[in-house]
């Protein structure tokens, strides 16, 4: 019995020293990424006036360096491609750990998507897995049972498979600005999209999850002092009136609600559309126009943080 | 609870101190901890079972004792009858009542009537299928007068609910596991280091292999119509790596920590892909099954004594109940038919013997006509597979439709070269491992120990890196 236990001492320091080189590569990790928005945010680099949150309609269709501009407001774009409203809570709720919380937040809704279960709509992990040197983020990742609990005491156990990929492949969402918006200036890989007929909205099929997030995320709002506003974004269809009522019935009275100006002609152009439900960079300036001049006219202008370091 | 779990890498070393430290050399102590850790892990489960396996065992264990001291014939049969109705009439209640009834709406229809059965909700209890073999087998033998009543209930109980095989097997009989219950054990060094070995292989098996072969299997079987056929024939490779890797996995680690606990259980996979025939695969696939069918169902039918018409009989008997063991669906009934029809030619040809030891035992490569044989065994296992992974018989059907077509002849879709890397270093190293009880037993144990121990930190990274989600043993739906 001895021997059996001084073998596996001996095993398990050789496997102790053998994990502790991943190190350097949980350290390389981050630098392969191209979109640094989560790490800024845990280091406490993002401290703005106006942050944006969404999934790809508030990446693509609002240019956060515009809004800046029209209001002399400081503003971040904190959207992500595909992500749910579960993510966009856990996105919040970092940002408001690390940084200093924001006077404004521009919550951009998907539409129908937004509450119902949608395959295209995910938490991120894709995003955290790079950050696992963050103790938060891979915490975050055991308690959603994405590694397992030997992340806490090895490090080789908070690798993925994702994690040697050498080389990622660039697409249209990584062409990231400095503001976190992400440029849509390419052509549609897919451009005869056709104008959406809107189905009706059921509430039946929304998630009690999703409701729940989206209820935790106006009252954190409240409590915290942050001026919330749902933004309804164009899309290439009429905008589901039924939606917008049932968004309206949820809405807490401080939380403040901003509809795209369904009279402005270009929403019903496809110039300004990347495909049926994303704007391009030409559309997006339009939208953000149209934001900027709400917030204008909605809001006091006097910033709290200035323009500080940005990606 | 798991064996790929956070909760059995914290379960099992404090069962394996309490036996080697707390009841040392106090067998009958070490047998109470076993069959308290046993239904422990069960409960785990769903503790409302735990009542359904605790009286399933005491009924096994007094009619055994009942059909012994019987001086009647009346009274044995009484007993031994007794014991095999209620086992099966539980089995047949939880996994296969709702088939049934199915069934009879389903043809009934069929001739223009409809009748209102009653379905019931139930939850299958883990394990049934697996647990209830072992009773029956016990109370079969002591019918059959091969063995004596266990006159102990705590080692009769720890035969049946030993918690490494008790959700999933292997199937044990009463004459190699009792007997080993009931002798006095002794810690034992290679042995233990042995059974950590093959733990480790089986995670490799279930975690690295199986599911990441899972999820590709998942996505191509569950959006079938969208994929060429040559994708779908990716799918079926994909399964066919899954549930060997999720299967055998399983009875690696299941072998290995008893081995932990100085119990050698019975071998349930032998390189069955390497098999140069089906008749060469049945015996090295899932083996502590095959041979329970072959001892309790086939020879008592007349097993291959009788003239031809008998044997092919009792071929497709063995291979129909195989398949519906395994679960209440047309798709098992199918996928057993259809290993009785590959089998039907050696049957026929009296070759079903021909291979017995694995394929090139004194040579690194098998001749031309065994790779051949080789490739052709596995492609026909391949395509059973996929009506065993189909969800109903229709699905199974448009599955290998979708296959034949024009875009057989295309590349598929959907072909992760990670996991294709991983399936062929797995293969190469069970290739290199197919002489041994399990791949890695002896790999690289004549080198200097520095490799064989930088291989098994390999191993234990690779169960880190490539953990999916943690997935179940397909088995325990079993």
């Amino acid at each position: 019995m001895k021997k059996f236990f001084k073998t596996l001492i001996l095993f398990f320091i050789l496997f102790f020293i053998v994990d502790k080189l991943f190190y350097f590569k949980l350290n390389k990790l981050p630098n392969q990424e191209n979109d640094k928005r989560l790490e800024l945010l845990i280091n406490g680099e993002i401290n703005k006036d106006i942050i944006i949150l969404g999934s790809s309609r508030a990446q693509n269709n609002i240019f956060a360096y515009l809004i800046e501009k029209k209001t002399n407001m400081s503003c971040f774009n904190l959207g992500y491609q595909g992500s749910n409203l579960d993510f966009q809570l856990f996105v919040l709720k970092t940002l408001l750990k690390y940084n200093a919380k924001p006077k404004h937040l521009l919550l951009v809704l998907d539409d129908e998507k937004e509450l119902y279960t949608d395959k295209s709509l995910n938490f991120r992990f894709d995003r955290l897995f790079p950050l696992v040197k963050y103790n938060y983020y891979y915490q975050e990742l055991i308690e959603r049972k994405q590694i397992s609990l030997f992340a806490n005491f090895f490090y080789s156990a908070r690798l993925n498979k994702n994690s040697f990929k050498f080389l990622r492949s660039f697409d249209h969402v990584d062409k990231l600005l400095p503001c976190g918006s992400a440029s849509l200036d390419t052509v549609s890989p897919n451009p005869n999209f056709n104008f959406i007929k809107n189905k009706n909205y059921d509430e039946k099929q929304e998630l009690p999850e999703k409701l729940k997030q989206f209820q935790e995320i106006q009252q954190i709002c409240k409590n915290k002092g942050i001026k919330l506003t749902y933004i309804f974004p164009p899309n290439f269809k009429h905008l589901n009136k039924q939606f917008e009522n049932r968004i309206d019935k949820l809405k807490f009275s401080s939380t403040n609600k901003y509809v795209y100006n369904k009279n402005d002609k270009r929403y019903f152009e496809k110039p300004y559309f990347y495909n049926e439900s994303h704007l391009n960079d030409r559309g997006a300036k339009v939208f953000t126009n149209e934001i900027a001049q709400f917030l204008n006219k909605n809001h006091e202008k006097s910033s709290h943080y200035p323009h500080k370091k940005r990606i | 609870m798991l064996f790929n779990s956070i909760n059995f890498a914290i379960f099992l070393p404090i069962v394996f101190l309490l036996y080697w430290f707390v009841a040392k050399n106090n067998l009958k102590f070490q047998n109470v901890l076993l069959l308290v850790a046993s239904y422990y892990f069960y409960a785990c489960w769903d503790f409302r079972f735990l009542f359904l396996l605790i009286f399933s065992t005491l009924l096994d264990y007094y009619s055994g004792i009942k059909i012994e001291n019987s001086t009647t014939e009346k009274n044995r049969k009484f007993w031994f009858w007794l014991s095999i109705g209620i086992n099966l009439g539980f089995l047949g209640v939880f996994k296969y009542y709702n088939f049934f009834v199915d069934s009879i709406q389903d043809v009934v229809s069929v001739f223009g009537h409809k009748i209102d059965m009653w379905t019931i909700k139930v939850i299958l209890p883990v394990g049934i299928s697996f647990y209830t073999f072992h009773g029956l087998s016990y109370v079969i033998d002591i019918y059959k007068k091969r063995i004596v009543a266990e006159r102990n209930f705590i080692n009769y109980a720890v035969f049946v609910c030993y918690f490494p095989l008790l959700v999933a097997g292997p199937i044990e009989r009463a004459t190699h596991l009792l007997p080993q219950i009931k002798k006095k054990r002794t810690f034992n060094y290679s042995q233990a280091v042995d059974g950590l070995r093959q733990i480790l292989w089986g995670l490799f098996k279930k975690i690295v292999i199986a599911d990441n072969c899972a999820e590709y299997a998942n996505l191509i079987f569950n959006n079938s119509d969208d994929y060429s056929g040559s994708t779908l024939i990716m799918g079926a490779l994909f399964f066919t790596f899954q549930i060997y890797g999720d299967f055998s996995g399983y009875s690696d680690i299941a072998l290995g920590t008893s081995r932990l606990f100085g119990m050698e259980l019975l071998k349930n996979f032998n390189f069955p892909y390497f098999s140069r025939d089906i008749a060469e695969f049945w015996r090295r696939w899932h083996i502590s099954l095959s041979s329970w069918f072959k001892d309790y169902l086939y020879i008592p039918l007349g097993g291959s004594v009788g003239g031809l018409k008998m044997k092919i009989r009792n071929t497709f008997i063995i291979f129909l109940v195989s398949g519906f063991w395994h679960g209440a669906n047309w798709t098992f009934i199918v996928w057993g038919a259809l290993n009785a029809l590959y089998f039907l030619p050696s049957l026929l040809l009296n070759t079903n013997r021909n291979h017995i030891e694995i394929v090139a035992f004194n040579r690194n490569f098998p001749t031309f006509k065994e790779f051949f044989s080789i490739l052709v065994t596995f492609g026909l296992t391949v395509f059973a597979w996929i009506f065993f992974r189909a969800t109903s018989l229709s699905h199974a059907i448009s599955y290998v439709k979708g296959i034949f077509t024009k875009s057989l002849i295309s590349m598929p879709v959907v072909r992760p070269s990670y996991v294709i890397i991983l399936i062929l270093i797995f293969v190469l190293i069970e290739w290199i491992g197919r002489r041994d009880n399990f791949a890695i037993e002896k790999l690289f144990l004549k080198k200097n120990i520095l490799i064989s121990w930088f291989f098994y930190i390999i191993l234990i990274m690779l169960c880190f890196i490539f953990n999916t989600k943690e997935q179940v043993f397909i088995y325990f739906q079993f």
